[in-house]
């Protein structure tokens, strides 16, 4: 028969199964294995030979494990981090910045390496002051779109010998939202789904490329150099550009259907889209996304294109997904699908056909 | 000063304080220097990358030469061929260290330097080890720590990475704590019983004269060179002794003398020795504990007469009919010696009989001597009649003499008579042979002894410091009831020369201070063993005791009896640390990874090894498998699969899922194993079973897959 165990003392338990297993790990490096395997067998030769001296030394050895452990736990101990990371794009490396604080207040901290649990890629700061910031760089690669949670940060040190790595977790929950490429070669809409007139949808105020001007803010990437304002540019410092009342009679609306089983067909369909924007951006047009979990309205600028990529980050294609609705009369629409496209649409990039 | 600049730069530091750990045992021979030549041009000024190749190419035809050198003393000569070993090891240090600044060679010179160090250990080196041990420990912590935080910037890609001078001073003084480990292992490391190990001795040295087979007079022209070298040094266990300067330390006997030269007869028959001595003169025993020996004699010293000697290091002793103690090992002799009393009582001198046993008709061999010789002793001896007292009148008259160190000028005046009847002045040799001869020509068995009288007291350790300078030769005449009783001819005045010849050695008050250290070092370093280990533990567990006054653990009352039980404090205070340090370990090594994230961790690290790392997440790494056709692709992409719904889709697979995942993981890891045994060929057809082509089922399976990594919005 099962005992109930009080609560209190469940608790207990569970606190000391935590002191006992914190989360710290402790692993050879391949210099560690040579170095106790090294100190094994000068053990053996000393109790063989009896020779003094090689216990003195066989001591050292030990001293240098012992030291060795005492710094490393020193290292990790105290350390606090926080993560940033970039919006990435799949297939392109993106580097993750790990802000680490050393909390201890006498001791630097050396050789800190920062990654994801489970994630090969490691960034490394030499040293952190006591009380002191630095910054650790981890470059990702992830191959495919999506948001990947992020849960626990790595941090580890091979200080001061490299003999042994011991790792400390943090648990600090994120995301990373890896966009679409939107390099792939894809054609230009055709006339009847190119430009379009607003119907139906409210997009006053939003910011757009070549409209009416409306007044200056900084610099983004993307942004047309045409329009940087230079007078103010050189007051200020830093890069300005001129922000304009989006065009209203000239909107791309993109149609994802996400009514579709997984795979590459769907994946392709993501990077077809997102090349139609991308190309949608650079012709200095306004763009809007439109998919059955979400929609983003019609703007300009490398703002939008960063949320309409965010929104194809997202997109989760299954074959039970509601019918998409057009957000205005879908002649006037441009349709992105994975499966086969229906008629009706202003224009149509099939994925089957590869976005031609 | 960039890491990899100042991390070559304590590694040849390193490995030059390994050097002088080696070079105080085995000596500056020329290796040594070539080595230690290297080992500072690579601390001063490394040579620039380019000469690299040269200095690696001279290097290797050396060693080919040595090499070379080493199989033609083991095979043909059939000799020693570790010189040539040593010689190797030297000069690969030397060009190592000389060589462009690479993490590699840097790990190499880690191991030649440890090598090294561990080689000297071999030679039973003297203090000088113990300050080189400290410098490379120091160095070492450096260096090593230097390195660490240089192969991370050059894996990293930091290029302009330094390590501040504050955080060198600081390494440096954490060495300390890597010293104090040592040490404390040291102590407390179990010793076996010295019967279980033979300890290996180098180091030759010039041998001490008058400890070997012979012993000669014949020298002449200048004079006897002094010899302040310690020879060994000697502890009074049951109390310091009143004038301890004034103690015969006897060593060897000679039977043949041939009038220049004293030699030994093998297999003389047996005679009074040992505890025969005990028994014939009474009297209370002494005991001394003697550390060391003259370097190239294989005699043990001690008072006459020697009762019993106990070694204390790895040696096996044997006493010889004559008396004479003999040692067989390559250890430092320790031992005690028990003696008898000094003298015999004066009754049993003057009452003893004179018709001697022909087993002791060897020692009235006498050479071919002037006649005038035995007339001397004729005329000497005239009016006594007991032997005691013809040998005190012979003794009288020598002393009467002059005791010199300058050697006589010509071959003439080197023998007995030159010295009896020209000179009248010579060293302790030529008063203990001429009183033999004497004595000889009298019918009287005697035998000249060599060994050492006096000594240096050394407060600073309370010991005395047996020196070259107080080698000594004297007279054992045999009494038939008694056996051999010493007697010594040479004048008082030996005493004065010898202490004004040793005093300019020892004048030098560090020098006593210095001594001291070094008898600490052989007695609790070097011949550190299970009884003084015992000793140590009884004094901390004295410290634990009630009775602390006296409990001092170094206090030289009579400890041999069995090791006392530690009080409970001790065993208390003991168990504490060895729990704490079990859990320390625990804290260590337990992690809250989770079984399936271990798994998958180590599928990751098998490909690792193999060479197909490199991705992302855990779809992508068993996506590039199945692309790639690795080896074991299928049963990774099992594994990643299970681990993906229990890490991100929050589901618990139960026991029954990590067994299969560690089931799938061997099938990984066996289908690595099997790939790396057959190397796949670039044009066949890839392995089956492992990697199988992605059937169309395969690829949809993988497309529904690759939507549970990511989550979705």
């Amino acid at each position: 028969m099962k005992i109930p165990v009080p609560k209190s003392l469940a608790h207990l338990r569970t606190r000391v199964r935590r002191w006992l297993k914190p989360p710290r790990r402790l692993h050879f490096s391949r210099g560690g294995w040579f170095f106790t395997g090294g100190s094994v067998m000068l053990g053996f030769a000393a109790v063989g030979t009896g020779n003094n001296l090689l216990f003195l030394l066989l001591g050292g050895m030990l001293g240098f494990i012992t030291l060795s452990g005492f710094l490393s736990e020193q290292m990790v101990r105290n350390l606090e981090v926080r993560r940033r990371v970039p919006r990435a794009t799949a297939g392109s490396p993106a580097r993750i910045a790990y802000e680490i604080r050393n909390g201890n207040r006498r001791l630097s901290a050396y050789s800190i390496e920062a990654g994801e649990d489970g994630h090969e890629a490691r960034g490394w700061v030499a040293a952190i002051p006591p009380g002191a910031h630095g910054v650790a760089r981890a470059e990702h690669t992830w191959e495919h779109r999506g948001v990947y949670p992020l849960e626990t940060i790595v941090l580890s040190t091979t200080f001061p010998f490299g003999l042994f790595v011991k790792e400390r977790d943090r648990d600090v929950p994120g995301e990373a939202v890896v966009w679409p490429r939107a390099d792939r070669p894809v054609r230009e809409p055709r006339p009847s789904g190119e430009r379009v007139r607003q119907a139906g949808e409210a997009y006053a105020g939003s910011a757009g490329a070549r409209g009416e001007y409306r007044g200056l803010r900084p610099y983004r990437p993307g942004d047309d150099p045409r329009d940087v304002h230079w007078r103010t540019t050189a007051r200020v410092g830093h890069p300005v550009v001129r922000e304009y009342e989006r065009d209203r009679s000239r909107a791309l609306w993109l149609c994802l259907d996400l009514r579709a089983p997984d795979g590459d067909l769907a994946e392709d369909a993501v990077e077809i889209a997102a090349a139609v924007a991308s190309a949608a951006l650079k012709r200095g047009e306004a763009f809007g996304l439109a998919t059955q979990d979400a929609r983003v309205r019609p703007a300009g600028g490398a703002a939008q294109m960063e949320r309409v990529l965010d929104l194809l980050a997202r997109a989760r294609f299954r074959p039970d997904a509601p019918w998409l609705e057009a957000p205005v009369p879908p002649a006037e629409c441009v349709l992105v699908t994975a499966g086969t496209p229906l008629p009706g649409w202003g224009d149509v990039f099939a994925a089957v056909e590869g976005g031609r | 000063m960039s890491a990899a600049m100042l991390h070559r730069r304590l590694t040849a530091g390193m490995a030059f304080a390994a050097l002088l750990a080696y070079a105080a045992g085995a000596g500056w021979s020329l290796d040594v220097l070539v080595s230690a030549l290297g080992l500072t041009v690579a601390m001063v000024r490394l040579p620039p990358a380019s000469w690299g190749p040269s200095i690696e190419r001279a290097t290797r035809i050396v060693i080919v030469a040595l090499c070379l050198w080493m199989l033609y003393v083991a095979f043909v000569v059939v000799g020693d061929f570790m010189p040539a070993v040593m010689a190797m090891l030297l000069v690969l240090l030397g060009g190592e260290a000389l060589r462009p600044l690479d993490a590699k060679n840097d790990g190499r010179l880690y191991l030649l330097a440890f090598a090294l160090m561990i080689a000297a250990t071999a030679y039973y080196p003297g203090l000088a080890f113990a300050a080189a041990f400290v410098a490379f420990v120091v160095l070492a912590t450096l260096a090593m720590m230097v390195g660490s935080l240089r192969r991370q910037a050059e894996r990293f890609d930091a290029p302009g990475v330094r390590v501040p001078r504050r955080t060198l001073g600081g390494a440096a003084a954490l060495s300390a704590v890597t010293l104090l480990v040592s040490v404390a292992f040291f102590v407390i490391f179990p010793r076996l019983p010295r019967q279980w190990n033979v300890q290996g001795r180098g180091g030759t040295g010039d041998v001490m004269a008058g400890f070997g087979d012979g012993v000669s007079l014949g020298e002449h022209g200048g004079r006897l060179t002094p010899n302040p070298e310690v020879a060994f040094r000697v502890e009074f266990p049951d109390g310091d002794p009143v004038y301890p300067e004034a103690t015969y330390w006897r060593g060897r006997s000679f039977d043949r003398f041939d009038g220049v030269r004293w030699t030994r007869t093998r297999g003389l028959p047996g005679q009074i020795y040992g505890s025969g001595y005990a028994r014939r003169w009474g009297g209370p025993v002494r005991r001394t504990r003697i550390f060391g020996g003259p370097a190239g004699a294989d005699v043990l010293f001690g008072q006459h007469p020697i009762i019993s000697v106990e070694p204390r290091s790895a040696i096996r002793v044997r006493q010889e009919p004559t008396g004479d103690v003999l040692y067989f090992g390559s250890d430092a002799p320790v031992y005690t010696v028990t003696s008898g009393r000094e003298l015999p009582p004066e009754r049993l001198l003057a009452t003893s009989p004179q018709d001697d046993s022909p087993l002791v008709s060897a020692y009235l061999q006498l050479p071919r001597l002037a006649p005038a010789v035995r007339a001397l002793a004729d005329s000497l001896t005239r009016g006594e009649s007991s032997r005691v007292g013809k040998v005190r009148v012979m003794e009288a008259y020598l002393r009467t003499f002059e005791y010199s160190l300058d050697l006589p000028e010509t071959r003439r005046d080197a023998t007995i008579e030159g010295f009896l009847f020209r000179r009248r002045a010579g060293h302790c040799e030529y008063f203990s042979s001429a009183m033999v001869v004497m004595l000889r020509s009298v019918g009287i068995p005697a035998r000249n002894v060599t060994g050492f009288l006096g000594g240096e007291w050394n407060d600073f350790g309370d010991y005395l410091a047996v020196t070259g300078n107080d080698a000594h030769s004297w007279v054992e005449v045999w009494f038939p009831t008694l056996g051999w009783v010493p007697f010594d001819p040479t004048p008082p005045s030996r005493e004065a020369l010898v202490n004004m010849q040793t005093g300019t050695g020892w004048s030098w008050p560090a020098r006593f201070w210095f001594d001291g250290l070094e008898h600490r070092w052989y007695k609790w370093v070097l011949d550190y063993n299970l009884e003084k280990q015992l000793e140590v533990f009884r004094g901390i567990g004295d410290l634990f005791s009630r009775n602390r006054s006296d409990a001092s653990p170094w206090s030289r009352g009579d400890r041999s009896g069995a090791p006392r039980v530690p009080p409970l404090v001790a065993l208390a205070v003991a168990l504490l640390v060895l729990g704490a340090g079990v859990m320390w370990i625990r804290r260590g090594r337990s992690g809250p990874r989770s079984a399936e994230t271990r798994s998958y961790l180590a599928l990751r690290r098998a490909y690792e090894r193999a060479r197909l790392g490199g991705a992302a997440g855990p779809m992508d790494f068993a996506e590039r498998l199945e692309r790639e056709r690795a080896p074991g692709a299928a049963p990774a992409m099992e594994l990643v699969r299970l681990y993906v719904r229990a890490r991100f889709g929050g589901e618990d697979i139960g026991p029954a899922g990590r067994a299969r995942m560690d089931q799938v993981l061997r099938e990984a890891r066996a289908a690595l194993r099997a790939a790396r045994r057959r190397p796949r060929s670039n044009d066949g057809p890839p392995p089956a079973g492992n990697s199988p082509e992605p059937s169309t089922d395969n690829a949809d399976e993988l497309r529904r897959r690759r939507g549970q990594e990511p989550a979705g919005v």
